[in-house]
């Protein structure tokens, strides 16, 4: 069943087009990976999925469970089971992180019209989530990603994703910053919020990860495009021999800019 | 004399006269002192917009409206209207610990201090020199040697009543017609447990009132208050509030000064603090409802080893105006004083914050830090931020800075990329701004 479908997507920012066409299809229980040289608009692909509002000027369509999602605002988008993880997380001081996931969280039952989660039940919840990414206590009487070190905040942002069990996770360099325990610990996070129904969206710069969180496809992108596309060997094709190995890359490969 | 005439006070001069004849409870002292002010008054006149401490204040409305002052209160009238209202704003520790003033006025029967008696004085300005059973007395106590108060009350009062100096003609119309007034006195060693509330509210359409508190901490005392001043729904009303703060040695006190007039009201509030040796004030301000607000406060720290911190909020919308004017003296040595103001702006709203350092020449090892900090709601709203520094001494470390920005849009998409709706996300970074001055009183939960 289809989770989300890229219709030809184009953007530019100031004038300069940073992505030039995207398709792309994930399905339910699918996990995609996205590589490719630094400035070759992933961010940019994972923050209009997400709304952001610097990139309202784009073309094409975007669709989650074949709802088109193009006007919906972030907040919408999320409570519709989109979950972004930053490749930079945001510093929000005065914030306190386990009230602020609470909010997320109430958010989105709100929104389903559950009922809201009461802070004792929540923080049953949280707990377990807490222990399962081996985090420490801590983290939630501090003020959101404020004064966190890289690795924290990216633990961060999978503890945000296992509490609202988004439908589709975007992880944007999830791993970068991580240190090896603590990608292991990571991936072993997302192992286990993805299930059958749900779908992820992984966008790295090398394949350590991937040996976590195995995907069933892997993109590469190059300056706003998708030009290859395949399963896991080809990640571990650009371990090897780099993007040089890519013969779409290359200069003379015909791909348009 | 033309200007004093056009505030309002077209009949001021009539309104002075009569007061100052017909009272009963006015000392010969006091008569005085009020005549003098007045004259004063008369001769500062008042201000405009040509002066630097009221460049920023629009005076045009205030000074073309009418407002009549008191020749006459009695504060026990309306009592059944405002017990509601009052009975709402003392908050849950002061039930047995508040003065009510109304219009300036102290209310003995809305008021509830019976669990002050005995521990510290209180009573109005005008009849505590005068009379022999105040409101409050304060029993001695054989085991430390204090002051009589009921004997000394006088001599105390003129110590530290009136001791403002400044060419504010505000200051001098309130002291020329100061309604009554209060007067508070923490005699020495006493600590207090439970905070005092001292809640003042303006009932009159079309008035002025000059509500007076002096408060006299003595030498090793400790209290806290929680002043809260309001006004009934819907009346029109100018409330002159001139504050006196006497910190003698090694006392100390908390203030939590909450500005919740309506929104057809001004305030203006001058609070003058005198410190004494090690003595330490802790002031936090938040200015919340008047539609034009001034709140002065002007600290002198007298004594080695004195420690003012001061902390404020000024939160607006429509087109509601605060200011505040801060002037702290370190006219000693070892001193220590902090100023931390925030202020959050939505619609046509504006802010002035002033503040001054004045570092005297003998102020060695004076530490002084001053920080404000602005966030804009809306692309009309407006701040004007003046820090001063002026420094005579050497080897001070003095700080100041200012800041006016918006919301972070960045913060904004992280909030809403988890699902809290825009508004709701721009009032959690909101509230996280204005937090980190809420949490330095101890009164935070009365104050959101
Ligand atoms: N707000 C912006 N203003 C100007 N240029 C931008 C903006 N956002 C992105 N760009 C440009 O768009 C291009 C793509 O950026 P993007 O962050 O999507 O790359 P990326 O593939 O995620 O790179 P990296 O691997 O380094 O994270 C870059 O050249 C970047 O400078
Ligand atoms: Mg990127």
């Amino acid at each position: 069943m289809q989770l989300l479908e890229i219709r030809n997507l184009k953007a530019s920012i100031n004038e300069e087009q940073i992505l030039n066409g995207i398709n792309l299809n994930i399905n339910i229980g699918e996990i995609h990976a996205i590589m490719g040289p630094n400035g070759s608009g992933k961010s940019t692909l994972s923050k209009i999925i997400a709304g952001h509002p610097d990139y309202q000027d784009y073309s094409g369509e975007i669709l989650l469970s074949g709802e088109q999602i193009n006007e919906l605002e972030p907040s919408e988008r999320a409570n519709k089971g989109i979950f972004l993880g930053f490749q930079y997380p945001v510093e929000v001081p005065g914030v306190n992180n386990a009230e602020f996931l609470r909010l997320a969280l109430n958010s989105k039952r709100v929104y389903e019209s559950k009922t809201e989660m009461e802070k004792e039940e929540f923080d049953i919840l949280l707990n377990q989530k807490i222990q399962m990414l081996n985090m420490d206590e801590f983290f939630l009487e501090r003020s959101v990603n404020d004064g966190f070190s890289g690795g924290e905040k990216k633990r961060n942002e999978i503890l945000q994703m296992a509490i609202l069990e988004p439908r589709l996770s975007i992880l944007d360099e999830i791993d970068s910053g991580l240190d090896i325990d603590a990608l292991k610990i990571v991936s072993e996070g997302i192992n286990k919020v993805m299930n059958p129904n749900n779908g992820l969206l992984l966008i790295t710069h090398y394949q350590r990860l991937l040996r976590y969180v195995k995907p069933t496809h892997v993109h590469i992108m190059y300056k706003g495009k998708i030009v290859k596309s395949g399963g896991e060997e080809l990640a571990e094709q650009l371990e090897r021999g780099g993007y040089e190995s890519i013969k779409e890359i290359q200069p003379d490969s015909g791909v348009k800019v | 004399m033309i200007v004093a005439e056009r505030l309002c006070l077209e009949n001021i001069r009539e309104v002075f006269e009569k007061n100052i004849n017909n009272s009963n409870v006015l000392n010969i002292k006091l008569k005085e002192i009020a005549k003098e002010s007045f004259k004063k008054f008369i001769e500062l006149g008042l201000p405009n917009n040509k002066q630097e401490e009221w460049k920023y204040l629009n005076l045009e409305q205030l000074l073309k409206s009418n407002y009549y002052p008191y020749s006459n209160f009695n504060p026990e009238d309306n009592v059944q209207n405002l017990s509601d209202s009052i009975e709402q704003n003392i908050i849950e520790e002061c039930k047995q610990s508040n003065i009510v003033l109304i219009n300036g006025f102290v209310s003995e029967s809305h008021s509830n201090f019976s669990a002050l008696q005995n521990k510290i004085f209180i009573d109005s300005i005008h009849s505590s020199n005068l009379r022999d059973n105040p409101l409050s007395v304060y029993k001695e106590d054989s085991s430390r040697p204090h002051q009589n108060i009921e004997k000394d009350g006088g001599e105390l009062l003129n110590k530290n009543f009136n001791k403002v100096e400044t060419e504010d003609p505000f200051v001098h119309l309130n002291t020329s017609f100061n309604s009554e007034g209060l007067f508070i006195f923490i005699p020495e060693g006493v600590e207090l447990k439970a905070p005092i509330e001292l809640l003042l509210i303006s009932t009159n359409n079309l008035t002025i009132n000059h509500p007076r508190i002096l408060i006299v901490s003595g030498k090793h005392s400790k209290a806290k208050l929680f002043i809260k001043t309001i006004g009934t729904n819907n009346i029109e009303y100018f409330s002159n509030i001139v504050n006196e703060l006497t910190l003698e040695e090694n006392s100390k006190l908390e203030i939590t000064y909450l500005q919740k007039e309506n929104g057809n009201s001004t305030q203006f509030a001058f609070t003058d603090a005198r410190l004494h040796e090690s003595s330490e004030l802790d002031l936090s301000c938040f200015a919340y409802g008047s539609h034009l607000s001034r709140h002065k406060i002007s600290v002198n720290l007298n004594g080695r080893g004195a420690n003012c911190k001061l902390n404020g909020l000024y939160k607006l919308s429509s087109n509601h105006a605060s200011h505040n004017q801060i002037v702290l003296n370190h006219n000693v040595a070892n001193c220590t004083s902090s100023q931390f103001f925030k202020g959050v702006l939505d619609e046509n709203a504006k802010a002035e914050f002033s503040g001054t350092i004045n570092v005297a020449k003998n102020a060695i090892g004076t530490n002084a830090e001053q920080l404000n900090k602005n966030l804009l709601l809306s692309p009309t709203a407006k701040v004007d931020t003046r820090p001063q520094l002026q420094i005579e001494a050497d080897d001070v470390k003095c700080s100041h800075g200012a800041t006016t920005g918006q919301l972070e849009e960045e913060q904004i998409f992280y909030l809403t990329s988890r699902g809290l709706p825009k508004e709701k996300s721009i009032e959690v970074l909101t509230k996280a701004f204005s937090d980190e001055v809420l949490d330095r009183s101890s009164f935070k939960s009365y104050l959101l």
